[in-house]
């Protein structure tokens, strides 16, 4: 069977959804680009448990309004060796931001409580949410010193741990032997 | 029975749920069976808390935190024990048969099975009790031993009245202890399953699901006045779940005792 040959009506067709497609990856891949990402402060000191946040501006500096933009926050250790789970120091990491007009400017502000001790790193990356390729813009990273710290006073948790239940089997043995010794007081053949 | 003196004045006779009642807490408690359920619900919390104020990979929670965990394993395991002594109510007697001798008693099957309620709801309030030095010890200091006491008897004492007439009804209508028993364990579990949804799942139907689901919506009210410091109003919608699923299954156990409590069940 031969090939069919194309005609020019098909050719300019293809031609011109080529060079749309080149064009709106363009466009979209410059609205990207506009968009800018700042976070406050760059460094936060806390201790362990402790419960701060920081704010992240991100604002279209070009001309024309944006697609719709997702930011999402990534958390990680600065130090091999330490396991770190974002989800546990943020339950809501990702916001959808929707169209920023030109000019305009959206704050976020992340909760964040610290799980971990050490030296961590929080960013937050912007991205289309039309997923059309083009690079994610990040922000500066903001620092977090994490130190050591005893939420709870240990002392006398021992006595208690051990009190309470120790309690309990005394008052559990002294009804055991009550009823014992009832019993054996009783006639045969009694009932209670 | 003890007749009275010719000089005495009449003694008002006892209502019948509370004849019943007295029985079942004199054999929970003098039976030894109370005592020793409740010494190893001590040890379970004893572990919990000395392991939540030294283990240093917890020691992150913050008091607050250690506060609830503590009173959240305290209402789960009070209220499971609290459903095991209700599931064993009607279905034991009938296995030890001395069912009918208590149906023989001239007190109504209704005045029954409250009785039997009142008496399994004895170990949750033993179940408090215990908790209470554990709830006082990790939340001294800043303020919240008393709202934490107070959230932890009220949601309990909403749980625990739901599951011990769930375990009435099971243990009713059960063929055999071993039935009522597992059943009623099966039941708690897959009502306890949801409590370890993970965030992303309590949005959406999944909240639905939290806030239907009478365990996890009492566990969530707690959460937010221990945990989060909010008010007694501030999350009152999560309340409807366990105060319906108490009032109706208390309501259901009192109507399936008095309607069908027999000496033979037929479901095995």
């Amino acid at each position: 069977m031969l090939a069919r040959v194309p005609t020019r009506r098909a050719l300019t067709t293809g031609l011109v959804a080529v060079v749309a497609a080149v064009v709106l990856a363009g466009t979209a891949g410059a609205q990207t680009r506009e968009v800018r990402v700042a976070t406050a402060p760059s460094r936060v000191t806390t201790e362990l448990g402790g419960r701060f946040s920081f704010r992240t501006t991100i604002a279209n500096g070009g001309a024309t309004a944006s697609g719709s933009l997702i930011a999402h926050l990534n958390i990680l250790s600065l130090r091999d060796g330490t396991y770190v789970d974002p989800e546990d120091w943020s339950s809501d990491r990702t916001v959808y931001l929707g169209a920023l007009p030109a000019g305009g400017a959206r704050t976020i502000t992340w909760n964040i409580h610290a799980v971990n001790t050490g030296s961590l790193a929080a960013y937050v990356t912007v991205l289309p949410q039309d997923g059309d390729g083009s690079p994610p813009t990040t922000g500066a990273a903001v620092r977090f010193e994490v130190s050591e710290r005893d939420t709870l006073d240990a002392g006398g948790i021992l006595p208690l741990a051990l009190g309470v239940p120790a309690a309990l089997a005394l008052l559990a043995g002294a009804v055991y032997l009550a009823r014992r010794r009832r019993g054996a007081a009783s006639p045969p053949g009694a009932s209670r | 029975m003890t007749a009275t003196a010719a000089g005495d004045p009449p003694r008002r006779r006892a209502a019948g749920w509370a004849i019943v009642c007295e029985r079942e807490v004199r054999d929970l408690w003098l039976g030894g069976r109370g005592l020793v359920l409740s010494l190893a619900f001590s040890v379970l919390l004893s572990v919990v808390a000395y392991l939540v104020a030294t283990n240093q990979a917890l020691n992150f929670l913050e008091q607050r935190e250690s506060v609830n965990l503590t009173l959240q394993v305290a209402i789960a395991v009070g209220s499971l024990l609290t459903l095991l002594a209700a599931a064993d109510s009607v279905s034991g007697e009938r296995e030890r048969a001395t069912l009918e001798s208590l149906l023989l008693t001239p007190v109504a099957r209704l005045a029954i099975t409250s009785g039997k309620l009142l008496g399994a709801l004895s170990l949750w309030l033993a179940a408090f009790v215990i908790t209470i030095p554990y709830v006082w010890f990790l939340g001294r200091g800043i303020g919240l031993v008393g709202e934490a006491i107070v959230a932890g008897l009220a949601i309990g004492t909403l749980l625990a009245v739901f599951l011990a007439s769930l375990g009435m009804i099971i243990s009713v209508f059960a063929g055999s202890n071993r039935v009522s028993l597992s059943l009623g364990l099966f039941i708690l579990l897959a009502l306890f399953a949801p409590t370890q949804f993970p965030i992303s799942a309590q949005r959406g139907w999944g909240e639905i699901l939290l806030r239907v689901n009478p365990i996890t919506a009492g566990e969530h009210y707690v959460d937010r006045i221990v945990v989060n410091g909010d008010g007694w109003g501030d999350n009152l919608s999560w309340l409807v779940s366990p105060i319906v699923a108490a009032a109706v299954f208390a309501v259901a156990a009192a109507f399936a005792g008095a309607r069908y409590v027999r000496l033979g069940r037929t479901v095995h």
